[in-house]
């Protein structure tokens, strides 16, 4: 409820239906009265000081009209509802309990009705039943119960297919049970919340009937037939007409935002995070820029508003033709860093950097398009869904030769000819019908293969692979681990390959460097992963992995605990409650990343 | 963050032969669909009389009415005929354009029809152009202001005004622009068709609502395309963020789009009859509206009949147009 | 256990085709394949969640519970971590509780577990609670599909080792599936490798991997990623 008054919206969606309410409620016991009197001598008046809204034909005052009206017009509009709402649950729920082809015609029927617009439908009651409430209540009563149906249908089968329904029906739980228990209660609020949006286009839907003619009919009055009576004077004194339709419109708008903000409140689950400062990292010297490396990251900071960070002072340094490989499980930091290094990382997130030099460039020193060829065309970019990552509705071709016409002026014919010479590279087959395919047409594997010639269509010097692997299958991934070895040898571009998994990465890459909880913990050759881990967590992590010569009569190593959140990061060693070293200075005192013998470095105070 | 790592589990589609069959097989679905669709409206519309409680021209013609007269009317209307006798009739007739003769007028009913419909599909059509027109831009201008929750003011107006906007139908806007921009300020005629200047107001009273609808979708399209991964591949290619909008992230929202405009267009048709009745346009609408106030059945019967296969043809069309535009949607969907 | 014959069509397509399997009592079988193998049909299907042509004969077949891959969604989010595990216990309302407990504590959670949420729980002890809730109904199976391909490396250990360790001490039989092979092959007793819906080898672990027949689970082999091989 807080959470609903604390947006204007739904304050004043709230303020408006509790008012419509409260109309209804005390409008006819306090102007009934005034409403029915007739007054021969004030007959179609105007707006005047005793009638602010004019009278009508028989003399009678048209606000108090307005104020009585308001409990037909609401009453009128929760019948029709309620006649949408059981018609249309109970043909939304029909499928599940139908056999199969009842089941068909049922969905089959309301698809076709849903786009029936129900002011037809109405004005076909009308003419069956006559002029009058009854007709327009029927009919657009029926004409809201298709959407409500097709809404129960889908929201239903959403739940009936969620795994814990699978996981009752095993159980023998009883049909009966598993609907009360499991369906309704996670479809019932998204229904609520549409029988407030329902009401109101009710209402309005029973104003433009009555408005017509066709709805309310005298003695009788509800908003819309007052518009009516108003609209024939509208050119002598608006004020008649304007009276009712402003009712009309508040009822509606209200309802409208009431139940946009309840449809808001309730999608939002997790409150936000409480402000904590953000954390002063220590900055630490930054030695001489290194002029061989392709990338040098120095001291890169990634913070989220609230003190969430979750990369705290990473430094990384790539050779050219080295593959480095950058481990972690997740939420360790590992693709924000490096969706931070090609310049990505989302609103509201923050970058801050000592140094960051990709091919010798400082890219904070570039101008913003020397910056944005540089990038465009020297980094490549490989993420982990190939299925995402292709634009769906354009050319496979096309997607690669926009590279060349942005970034190097080529004509259209020359970058599409480079774009089918990139996929034969990446021995996709039959590359230049490929080209003019779209990505839908192409399998997991060759997707990838179609995002890594994206990335050989400039001169990339560094290849940034986001877990490339971890959607496709393992005989798919070793083609597409030895392109990208195969790619880094022939360019002689660097390659910064992330994963969590730590048999992929000892496999293709050079160099690891591990991560944890936004920090390297260790960078080693990756001849000494398997017996020269200095770092607890490296070697845990070794430990943990069953591989294909694990000893089976062992049980496997596990960590205890888990890896902490990024606003839950302490002063000490993150990786200190897990650790069977871990002494007090380790929860206190930040371990530094020194030296550990050659090419390897390692951020513990225990390790040996 | 990587998060959770993913099992692919969609299973590839097979090559262009078997699209190119499912999309012949699409198209049938459809069309297959579209003709049971009409049977069932013209047998709905056929029943419409017959539902009537009592005699529907004792109720049109009154309590009062000669004897004679009623009879000679229930024998021109087919009415002392067997049942199916009378639907075969019927059916026979619509489909050769005779929709029967108005109690009121006698003039034929095709005649009425053919003689307003146009100005009604006018209204309807302009309408929907300009509320497309105005709300896919603004949709994606506001998608691409409010990205990853930034610009929290204009997501708040911006879903403040178009709820507020959605919420007033039609005949309201028609209410209100006529008392403002034709009786207060004199700029437009209140009422009619002729010129240019009268189309002004009833589009824009139509138009309006549907416009918010559609910057919404269209706002919510964006921000879900602006988030996939594709759109992050385009954006480390460094691509000008005016091609990344234009060429990458607006076809793919279109769909959507389109499919809600196609929807609204039918409702946009049902909203169509109140604006007409304000502006005393001389379309179907106001047609209807007198003919069922005065019991006028045959004009009722067809009119009703002509608004249902608009619908019907209409659904029809967005549903040919997506499977054209999207070509997955069409295998998607078996 | 015996799988006889089962086979699954949806439309014109073959899900799985013509499978026959044998789980002896007391063993995990390993059951991996690439996707599009069909065997997450098969689990479907030996779990009576899809239909099914065959047989299953050798036990009750109603007394084959499954535990999913996806843990964020296999726990009704509205119940209480007790109730989930109780729904499907045949027991007088008092002995709930102490069953409740029993079970949470086979998967070494604490008894205080039950009165959670799940949006409280990590993935792994997740995991635990529908293996729990999955033992209530003293299965003669249990059939496992992807059970640790959501959690993280360093929790995927705990997850095998009590799978391991349920084997050993209640005697349960158990069809354990994974894309993962290295980790079919720590837990299993007997790998079966499944190729478009079809089954082309099945025997004892130490032989499936170390001497394979078929050439298509030489090319799984090959293709597992392995330290430190340069």
């Amino acid at each position: 409820m807080r959470q609903l008054l604390r947006t204007p919206a739904g304050l004043a969606g709230t303020i408006l239906v509790a008012l419509m309410v409260v109309v209804a409620i005390i409008g006819p016991p306090i102007w009934g009265v005034e409403a029915e009197r007739i007054n021969p001598s004030v007959i179609l008046q105007g707006a005047s000081d005793a009638h602010p809204l004019g009278t009508d034909n028989l003399g009678r005052d048209i606000l108090a009209r307005v104020m009585v009206a308001g409990r037909l017009s609401l009453l009128l509009a929760l019948l029709t509802t309620l006649i949408g709402a059981v018609v249309g649950t109970v043909l939304g729920a029909l499928p599940s309990v139908l056999p199969r082809r009842g089941a068909r015609l049922v969905t089959g029927t309301v698809n076709a009705l849903v786009a029936f617009p129900g002011l037809l439908l109405a004005m076909f009651t009308a003419v069956v039943t006559g002029l009058g409430a009854k007709g327009a209540v029927l009919g657009i009563g029926v004409a809201i119960a298709p959407s409500f149906a097709r809404l129960t249908q889908t929201l239903a089968a959403s739940v009936a297919g969620a795994d814990y329904v699978s996981a009752a029906r095993m159980l023998g739980v009883p049909r009966m049970r598993v609907m009360t228990r499991h369906v309704l209660p996670n479809i019932a609020e998204p229904l609520i919340l549409n029988l407030t949006q329902a009401l109101g286009s009710a209402l309005l839907a029973l104003a433009g009937m009555s408005f017509l003619g066709l709805g309310v009919q005298p003695p009788s009055f509800d908003w819309g037939r007052l518009l009516f009576e108003g609209f024939n004077r509208i050119y002598d004194s608006p004020a008649v007409a304007l009276g009712p339709a402003v009712a009309v419109a508040l009822a509606g708008i209200g309802f409208n935002l009431l139940g946009d903000a309840l449809a808001r409140a309730a999608a939002r689950t997790t409150t936000p995070a409480k402000t904590a400062p953000a954390p002063v990292v220590a900055r630490q010297e930054i030695e001489e820029p290194d002029p061989e490396a392709v990338l040098e990251v120095r001291d890169l900071t990634v913070t989220f508003p609230g003190g969430v960070t979750p990369v705290r002072g990473l430094s990384l340094t790539v050779a050219p033709g080295e593959i480095v490989g950058l481990v972690g499980e997740s939420g360790s930091g590992k693709s924000l860093t490096a969706s931070a290094i090609g310049g990505l990382v989302p609103y509201p997130g923050e970058v801050t950097t000592g140094r960051l030099r990709l091919c010798g460039a400082d890219l904070d020193e570039l101008a913003e398009h020397e910056r944005r060829k540089l990038l465009g065309t020297s980094l490549a970019m490989v993420f982990q869904d190939p299925m995402a990552s292709l634009n769906p509705a354009l050319r496979v071709g096309g997607q690669l030769a926009e590279v060349a016409t942005v970034h190097q002026g080529a004509s259209r014919e020359k970058a599409w000819d480079r774009a089918v010479d990139r996929l034969d590279h990446v021995h996709i087959p039959e590359p230049a019908r490929r080209a003019r395919q779209h990505p839908h047409e192409l399998s997991g594997g060759m997707r990838q293969r179609v995002v890594i010639a994206m990335g050989l269509m400039g001169t990339p010097r560094l290849i940034i692979a986001d877990e490339p692997t971890t959607a496709l299958d393992v005989t798919v991934q070793r083609q597409i681990l030895r392109l990208l070895r195969q790619v880094t040898a022939e360019t002689g571009a660097a390659t910064l390959f992330i994963s969590h998994d730590i048999a992929v990465v000892g496999e293709l890459c050079h160099r690891v460097v591990v991560m944890y909880a936004g920090r390297v913990v260790e960078e080693l050759p990756v001849d000494q992963l398997v017996a020269g881990a200095a770092h607890p967590y490296t070697r845990a992590l070794v430990a943990s992995l069953p591989d294909m010569d694990t000893d089976r009569s062992q049980p496997l190593a596990s960590i205890p605990g888990r890896q902490p959140a990024p606003a839950e990061v302490g002063a000490g060693c993150a990786f200190a409650s897990r650790c069977e070293l871990a002494t007090d200075r380790c929860s206190t005192e930040l371990p530094p990343l020194i030296p550990y013998g050659k090419a390897h470095q390692v951020a513990c105070w225990e390790a040996q | 963050m990587a998060g959770i790592p993913r099992l692919q589990g969609r299973r590839l589609l097979a090559g262009g032969v078997s699209l190119a069959r499912a999309r012949s097989a699409f198209l049938l679905r459809h069309l297959v669909r579209f003709v049971i669709s009409l049977a069932v409206l013209l047998v709905a519309s056929f029943a419409m009389i017959h539902l009537i409680p009592g005699d529907p021209v004792r109720a049109s013609l009154g309590q009062a009415a000669p004897i004679e007269l009623i009879e000679a009317r229930r024998a021109a209307l087919g009415l002392d005929q067997p049942i199916l006798t009378q639907l075969g009739t019927y059916v026979r007739n619509v489909l050769s354009g005779d929709f029967g003769t108005s109690f009121l007028s006698g003039e034929p009913v095709g005649d009425v029809i053919s003689a307003r419909l146009p100005n009604t599909l006018a209204l309807a059509l302009l309408a929907t152009v300009v509320a497309l027109l105005i709300a896919v831009p603004l949709g994606m201008w506001a998608g691409v202001r409010t990205e990853n929750g930034r610009n929290r003011g204009t997501e708040a107006t911006f879903t403040s005004a178009t709820g507020t906007a959605i919420a007033v139908p039609e005949f309201l806007y028609a209410i209100v622009l006529v008392a403002v921009f034709a009786i207060g300020l004199g700029w437009f005629p209140p009422a009619g068709k002729g010129a240019p200047a009268t189309y002004v107001l009833p589009i824009l009273s139509l138009a309006i609502a549907p416009a918010a609808m559609i910057a919404r979708i269209s706002r919510v399209e964006t921000l879900r395309e602006l988030g996939s991964d594709y759109v992050r591949l385009a954006r480390a290619k460094r691509l000008p963020a005016a091609r990344i909008y234009i060429r990458h992230v607006l076809p793919n929202t279109l769909t959507a789009t389109l499919t809600i405009g196609g929807l609204l267009l039918t409702g946009l048709i049902a909203g169509s009859v109140l604006v007409e009745y304000v502006f005393a346009w001389p379309g179907l609408g106001l047609r209807i509206v007198e003919s069922i106030t005065q019991k006028d059945y045959p004009v009722a019967q067809g009119v009703i009949l002509v608004y249902g296969a608009i619908v019907l043809v209409v659904n029809l069309l967005v549903d040919v147009l997506l499977g054209v535009l999207d070509p997955t949607s069409a295998v998607k969907e078996t | 256990m015996i799988i006889k014959n089962l086979t699954v069509r949806f439309g014109g397509f073959t899900a799985v085709d013509d499978v026959t399997l044998e789980i002896p009592q007391g063993a995990i079988v390993g059951l991996v394949g690439e996707s599009g193998s069909g065997k997450s049909t098969l689990a479907k299907a030996v779990t009576g969640l899809v239909r099914y042509s065959g047989e299953i004969t050798g036990g009750d077949s109603r007394r084959i519970q499954m535990v999913f891959q996806n843990p964020y969604a296999s726990l009704n989010p509205r119940m209480t971590v007790g109730t989930s595990v109780a729904e499907g216990l045949k027991l007088p309302r008092a002995a709930r509780a102490a069953e409740v407990e029993r079970l949470l504590s086979l998967v070494s959670l604490p008894a205080a577990m039950a009165e959670r949420y799940p949006r409280e729980l990590s993935g792994g002890m997740r995991q635990r609670v529908a293996i729990a809730r999955a033992l209530g109904a003293r299965p003669e199976l249990l059939v496992a599909d992807e059970i640790t391909s959501a959690l993280d490396v360093s929790v995927q250990g705990a997850v095998l080792n009590l799978v391991r360790s349920l084997r050993e001490e209640l005697g349960l039989s158990m069809l354990f599936i994974s894309h993962n092979l290295a980790v079919v092959r720590y837990v299993s007793d007997f790998v079966a490798v499944m190729h478009q819906g079809r089954l082309v080898e099945v025997g004892p672990t130490e032989e499936v991997v170390g001497a394979p027949r078929d050439d298509y689970t030489r090319s799984l082999l090959e293709a597992v990623p392995r330290l430190g091989r340069v």
